[in-house]
C-alpha cells in the first residue's frame, strides 16, 4: 500500500516543528518554508526507520518538497 | 604559529565562492581540506565561535592527526567544504569517551541532507574506531529536534545540564546529555544512598550492566584530594573532576566554585567518579552546598560519573523542550531538592 502525505506528516510528528508542519505547503520546498538542516537529518532518520528506506546524497539533492519525498518513499519502498 | 586574530583576517580576506544546489561526497577529513574547514567555520559564525583551533588550518591538522578530532565532512568537486560534523575530545578525562557533534552546514546549502548524510556517516566512523569506547552528545533543550534525532541514531538520555550554554539574547540554553556505548565492561559503581534510586533508573536506561554498591555519608576518605577543574569563561561555566577526596575535600571543592565564580560562572558542575567511593561521597558536601542531582555521565572517568550541578540563577524551566518521558523524568530528578 502507497504512503500518503498524512503518513508522512504523522511520521514526521517530532522532526518538524508542529507550527511548520501544520502549514506545510507539499508542493512548495521545504527549505523555504522553514524545516531546517536539523528538521530534515531527524525526517531522514523517521522516514528510514519507518519505511525502510535510506536516502543516498543523489536522491537526497533531488528531494526539495513534501510530494518529492512521498513519490521517493513510494518508489523506494 | 597562527593567532586568532590573524586567521580571522585571512578568512575575512577570502571570498566564499560555494555556490548552491551542486552535488557533494560526504567522507572522513582529509588534511588538505583544513583551510576549507575553516573558511566553513567562519561562514557559519563569522567571528563569534569560540574555540580558536577552528579558525586555523594547521591547528586542525595538528587535532586530527593526534586523535583529538575526528571530523567527516560534506565537500563540492573544487574543494569547498560546505558541511562538517566530527567526534572530539572535550571535558571527560577518559580518551575513549569522544563527544559527537560540531554538526554545520554552509549557508547555502540550508534545508538539505547533508546533515544526514554526515551523522550517517560519522555514526559509521564511531563503530569504526577501536579507539572510541563511547560517545555522548549535548543536545539543545531550546527545540526537541535534536534530541528527537539522538534517539532515532540510538543514544540514550542520561543527565540534564541546565542552563549550560549562553542562548540568544539574555537567556540560556540547558542540554540533554546523551550517551551511546559502543565496548564496555562490567563495572562496579557506588551510589550515594541519597540519589540511588535515580542512579539506578539512569544505568538501567543507559543498559549499563553495573554491580551498583550502596554508599553511606560515612564512606572513608581517600589519602589525598585530586581534583581537575576547568572553567569556559565564554560559557561562564566551571567543569570539575572529581577522582579522590581526602578530608580537606569539600572545602577544596568550595574553594574552587570561589575561584570560578570570581571569574564569571554562574553554572558550577563536577563530576564524581563513581568507582572510587571517596569521591562518589562529594554528593554529600556538594548536595549540602546547594548543588543538585543533574545525572549520570557514564564512561566520564572510563568508569562512570555522577553529575552534581549547581546554579547561581534560577534555571528558566519554561524555555526547556524536552522530547521524552526518560528527558522529562530526569529534569524532575535534577529539579528535586536531594533528600538527604
Amino acid at each position: 500500500m502507497s504512503a500518503t502525505l498524512e503518513d508522512l506528516k504523522k511520521t514526521f510528528a517530532f522532526a518538524i516543528p508542529a507550527d511548520v508542519l501544520a502549514k506545510l505547503d507539499p508542493a512548495k520546498p521545504l527549505a523555504a518554508q522553514g524545516v531546517d538542516s536539523l528538521a530534515m537529518t531527524a525526517m531522514a532518520v523517521a522516514m528510514q526507520n519507518a519505511f525502510g528506506v535510506k536516502v543516498s546524497v543523489e536522491e537526497g539533492l533531488k528531494l526539495k518538497t513534501l510530494n518529492d519525498v512521498l513519490a521517493f518513499v513510494n518508489k523506494a519502498r | 604559529m597562527t593567532t586568532r586574530a590573524e586567521a580571522l583576517a585571512r578568512l575575512s580576506q577570502q571570498p566564499d565562492t560555494v555556490q548552491p544546489g551542486l552535488v557533494y561526497v560526504v567522507e572522513a577529513f582529509r588534511p588538505e581540506d583544513a583551510e576549507a574547514v575553516c573558511d566553513l567555520f567562519y561562514r557559519v559564525y563569522q567571528d563569534a565561535y569560540p574555540v580558536d583551533m577552528y579558525y586555523i588550518p594547521d591547528a586542525v591538522r595538528g587535532a586530527v592527526a593526534e586523535g583529538a578530532l575526528y571530523p567527516v565532512v560534506a565537500r563540492l568537486a573544487g574543494g569547498e567544504v560546505i558541511g562538517f560534523a566530527a567526534l572530539y575530545r572535550s571535558s571527560p578525562p577518559f580518551a575513549g569517551l569522544l563527544e559527537f557533534g560540531l554538526g554545520m552546514v554552509h549557508p547555502a546549502y540550508r534545508g538539505s541532507l547533508i546533515l544526514f548524510h554526515l551523522t550517517t556517516e560519522l555514526m559509521d566512523l564511531m563503530n569504526s574506531l577501536p579507539s572510541v569506547e563511547a560517545v555522548y552528545g549535548e543536545a539543545v533543550c531550546d527545540t526537541i529536534i535534536t534530541q528527537h534525532s539522538s534517539a532515532l541514531f540510538g543514544f540514550r538520555e542520561v543527565a540534564l545540564e541546565l542552563e549550560l550554554m549562553p542562548g540568544g539574547g539574555s537567556g540560556r540554553i540547558s542540554c540533554l546529555a546523551v550517551f551511546r556505548n559502543i565496548r564496555d565492561r562490567r563495572r562496579t559503581l557506588h551510589a550515594p544512598a541519597f540519589c540511588a534510586g535515580e542512579l539506578g533508573k539512569l544505568l538501567a536506561w543507559a543498559e549499563l550492566d553495573r554491580e551498583v554498591v550502596a554508599l553511606g555519608e560515612e564512606s572513608l576518605a581517600a589519602q589525598a584530594t585530586r581534583l581537575e577543574v576547568q572553567t569556559f569563561a565564554h560559557a561562564g561555566v566551571m567543569r570539575g573532576n572529581v577522582y579522590s577526596l581526602s578530608g580537606d575535600g569539600a572545602a577544596a571543592m568550595r574553594q574552587a566554585e570561589a575561584a570560578a565564580a570570581e571569574q564569571g560562572c554562574r553554572v558550577f558542575q563536577w563530576f564524581l567518579n563513581l568507582a572510587e567511593p571517596s569521591a562518589a561521597a562529594g554528593a554529600w558536601p556538594l548536595a549540602r552546598n546547594g548543588y543538585r542531582l543533574g545525572g549520570l555521565m557514564p564512561r566520564w572517568f572510563d568508569d562512570d560519573a555522577l553529575l552534581m550541578q549547581k546554579l547561581l540563577d534560577p534555571p528558566a524551566v519554561e524555555r526547556i523542550n524536552l522530547y521524552s518521558d526518560r528527558a522529562r523524568e530526569i529534569q524532575a530528578m535534577t529539579l528535586a531538592e536531594p533528600a538527604l
